[in-house]
Formats: structure tokens, C-alpha cells, sequence
């Protein structure tokens, strides 16, 4: 290596040590806000063209698929809208016997801030968004975030001023406490580096079946229970395995993230081990 | 004036790979566009403007990364190092060399962001980030490099007339 290229090379990585630190105590902090605020209109317009084109080719790909994919889905929606009719009727008779016997609601009303998606982490190592709310919106670290239709995207894990990253559910580092709606099955959701989401720790026993739903579980105080996370789309491992090996698939579609909403009325807590 | 457009299309190459090739995964991942054009530049254009080229690189990739922004700068520093053994000429043309570089430099690249978030307290798993994520980007970053070595390439017309000169 010659002297010269030596000499720069050395003075490069102690001047990135230094933004390193400077950036950590947060003082570049203007500098990456603006910078994400300036391209941000770029990067939603790249995002809308994308995904449509995206959308289309997956279309040609899987066009054999679709027609049977939609005589499910017309099936699916007569009987969720049997569903929806049966339990607005339940909903009705529930808030008359609440008012009769003055019954607090269960839960409280849930608050939220909408946020719109400014960047994405370009490391295919990270799945991690900015968004463009942070601690002067009154933004918290470990705050759960949500789609428009309350399905569960991450936490927040960075917050600057003005922005924050929201760590996804499809992290590798992301773990989210959760249990199989219909057989109440509890386990762990854990991220990949390949981006899917399994559920670790299902007793082998339990009962799991594709097409389940995943949602949150109290446990742990990181996350209000309730929210979906996905469907289950593969139950493998041996008979002879302690737990059970199960893929799911996120209801969120969190490669096309535009508007979300931050979860303000929970507050998250890590619990102190006993 | 060189500098000024090589912060520009780094600008751009940032902006599409975090918007635009995420709705397009290859085997999973998105390549390092910004990565494949400093290997592109420094290969073609030679050290000088790399040393100035490469840094600007990691930082457009700083300023949208979730990681300080001088992960970023340490993280694409290796494509100058390796660069030093470019006259060495150990495969018959610049392309094939620009493509061992790309491939090396994303390996690092990948590999530096990892002990970046270990360092922050975040759980690596090395194998798994190793065959699912860091190798396929190297793979991917090398599919992708011929179109943006082509654009380097038709912008150096000038540049290599002169060494042809000399």
C-alpha cells in the first residue's frame, strides 16, 4: 500500500471514528433528519412506482393461482361478512348489558400518532424504517407501531427530535410474544436474516394449523395484546421435537409501508426478572 | 464538476436502492448499488479519484442508514485498499477485476455493518447472516454490476483517451 494512499486511508477511518461518535452523541442529528426529510418525496415516489410494477409482476407470475385464489376469496368474504353482521348484533347486546350492569370497558381507548415513512435501512443485515415523527411528537422509545389496519409493524428503537427508526417484526433482533388466536398457543415471533417470521417455542402438543392467526401477547410488557401479527403458512419439525416449527407470514405488508400509527396509550415496560 | 456528478448518482443509486429494489428482492436481498459504483469508478478511473470517490460513497449511504453515519464510510474503505492491487492485473480485463472487486468489497462491506451492530448490543447470528444475507448481496451487487459499470465506463471516454495518449 502505497504512503500516500496509507495516509488517507488512515485519515478517513479516524475522521469516520470521529462522526461515529459524533453521530452517537447525537450531534449530526440535523444532518441525517434533513437529509432523510429532503429525499423523502423522492423515495415516496420511487415507492409508488414500484410497487404497482411489483404488484403486476407478481400477477403474470402467479396467474394460474388467481382464479382459484379468488373463488377462496369470495368465499372468505361471504362468511366474514356473515361474521361481521353477527358480531355488530353481539357488539350491541354487549354495550346494553355494559350499561345496565355500569361495566368499565375492558380496554381504554386506544391513542395513536400517524407517521409517514421517510426511509428504509439500505443493509439487508437491518429491517429498519425512519419515520417522520420523533421526541418532540411525543414519541417514546420501545412504542409499538401499527398499519392503518392495526397490524403490527415493530418498535420504535431510535428516537431523534424529529425522526425515528422503527425496528420491523421481520428483524433478526426483533422478538414479539404472541399466541395462536384459535388453540391460544403461545410462543415467541422472532425475525430472520431472510426476512420471514417464524414462532419459536410452540409446544409441540399445541394445536396449529396454516391459516391460523398470530397475535400479541401481554407477555414480557413490550407489546398490548390483541394486535395481528400474520397468518401461519407452514407447521413442520418432527413428532419428536420439544416445539414445533412454524412460518408465518405478516398480515402487514411491510415492504410497501406507507402511513402508520405510533401506539401512545401503551406504555411499554421491561419487566425486572423475580 | 466529477466529484459534484459522482455525488449525485451515489445520491440516486442511494435512493433506489432503498425505495425502488426493495419491491424487487433477488434471492432474498437488494444489491449495494452504491457500493458496485465506487468498485466501478475506482476500477475505471483509477485511485486518485477513488480516494475521494469512495468516501462520498459511504457517506450518501450513511445519511439514510439506520447506523452513525461513519459505519458507512469505514464500511466501503476497504474498496480503496483492495483497489491497490488493481495493477497487479490478475484477471485479462478491468471488467472481470471490477467484478472480484465488488464481490470482495460487499463481503466486507456487510461484514463491517455486523460488528457495527454488535457493537450497538444487537444479537448476531454469524452463519445465518453469513449464507442468508451477507453472501447473496455479494452475489447479487456482481449481477447487477454490468449496467453501472457501462455507465462509469461511457462517462470516462474523455479520461481514457488520455491514458491512451500517454
Amino acid at each position: 500500500v502505497s504512503s500516500r494512499l496509507g495516509t488517507w486511508t488512515l485519515g478517513i477511518f479516524v475522521l469516520s471514528l470521529a462522526l461515529i461518535l459524533l453521530s452517537r452523541a447525537g450531534l449530526l442529528e440535523p444532518i441525517q433528519g434533513g437529509a432523510l426529510s429532503i429525499t423523502s418525496p423522492v423515495q415516496h415516489g420511487l415507492r409508488n412506482v414500484a410497487d404497482p410494477l411489483a404488484g403486476w409482476l407478481s400477477n403474470v407470475r402467479d396467474v394460474s393461482d388467481i382464479r382459484s385464489e379468488n373463488d377462496d376469496l369470495r368465499a372468505e368474504n361471504e362468511r366474514l361478512k356473515a361474521d361481521v353482521t353477527r358480531l355488530s348484533e353481539g357488539q350491541v347486546q354487549l354495550q346494553e348489558l355494559q350499561k345496565l350492569l355500569q361495566v368499565k370497558q375492558s380496554y381504554p381507548d386506544e391513542e395513536f400518532i400517524s407517521a409517514n415513512v421517510l426511509a428504509r435501512d439500505p443493509s439487508n443485515l437491518k429491517e429498519a424504517i425512519a419515520i417522520d415523527q420523533g421526541k418532540r411528537d411525543g414519541l417514546r422509545e420501545g412504542m409499538v407501531v401499527v398499519t392503518e389496519g392495526h397490524s403490527v409493524v415493530g418498535t420504535i428503537t431510535k428516537l431523534f427530535d424529529s425522526y425515528s427508526w422503527v425496528t420491523l417484526i421481520t428483524d433478526p433482533n426483533s422478538a414479539v410474544s404472541a399466541m395462536v388466536q384459535e388453540s391460544r398457543a403461545q410462543g415467541v415471533v422472532t425475525g430472520s436474516y431472510s426476512r420471514k417470521l417464524s414462532i419459536e417455542f410452540v409446544a409441540q402438543g399445541a394445536s396449529v394449523k396454516d391459516g391460523d392467526v398470530v397475535i400479541t401477547s401481554a407477555i414480557g410488557g413490550l407489546y398490548p395484546a390483541g394486535l395481528v401479527i400474520g397468518k401461519v403458512t407452514d407447521v413442520g419439525g418432527n413428532a419428536q421435537d420439544l416445539f414445533k416449527s412454524v412460518t408465518i407470514e405478516p398480515l402487514a405488508s411491510l415492504s410497501h409501508l406507507e402511513t402508520l400509527l405510533v401506539l401512545t396509550s401503551f406504555q411499554p415496560t421491561n419487566l425486572e426478572t423475580p | 464538476m466529477r466529484y459534484v456528478f459522482a455525488f449525485l448518482l451515489f445520491t440516486l443509486a442511494a435512493l433506489l436502492q432503498t425505495s425502488f429494489m426493495p419491491a424487487f428482492p433477488v434471492f432474498g436481498v437488494v444489491p449495494n448499488l452504491v457500493l458496485v459504483l465506487a468498485a466501478c469508478w475506482t476500477i475505471i478511473r483509477g485511485q486518485q479519484e477513488a480516494m475521494v470517490v469512495v468516501p462520498l460513497a459511504g457517506l450518501c449511504l450513511g445519511l439514510g442508514a439506520s447506523q452513525p453515519i461513519g459505519v458507512a464510510i469505514l464500511a466501503v474503505m476497504p474498496i480503496l485498499l483492495i483497489s491497490e492491487f488493481a495493477p497487479l492485473r490478475l484477471t485479462p480485463s478491468n471488467f472481470l477485476l471490477t467484478l472480484a472487486l465488488v464481490f470482495l468489497s460487499s463481503l466486507v462491506y456487510e461484514m463491517v455493518v455486523l460488528i457495527a451492530l454488535l457493537a450497538q448490543g444487537e444479537t448476531v447470528g454469524w452463519l445465518s447472516a453469513f449464507t442468508r444475507a451477507v453472501l447473496p448481496t455479494a452475489i447479487v451487487s456482481v449481477l447487477f454490476t454490468p449496467p453501472l459499470y457501462w455507465i462509469i465506463w461511457s462517462r470516462s471516454e474523455g479520461l481514457r483517451r488520455a491514458r491512451a495518449y500517454v
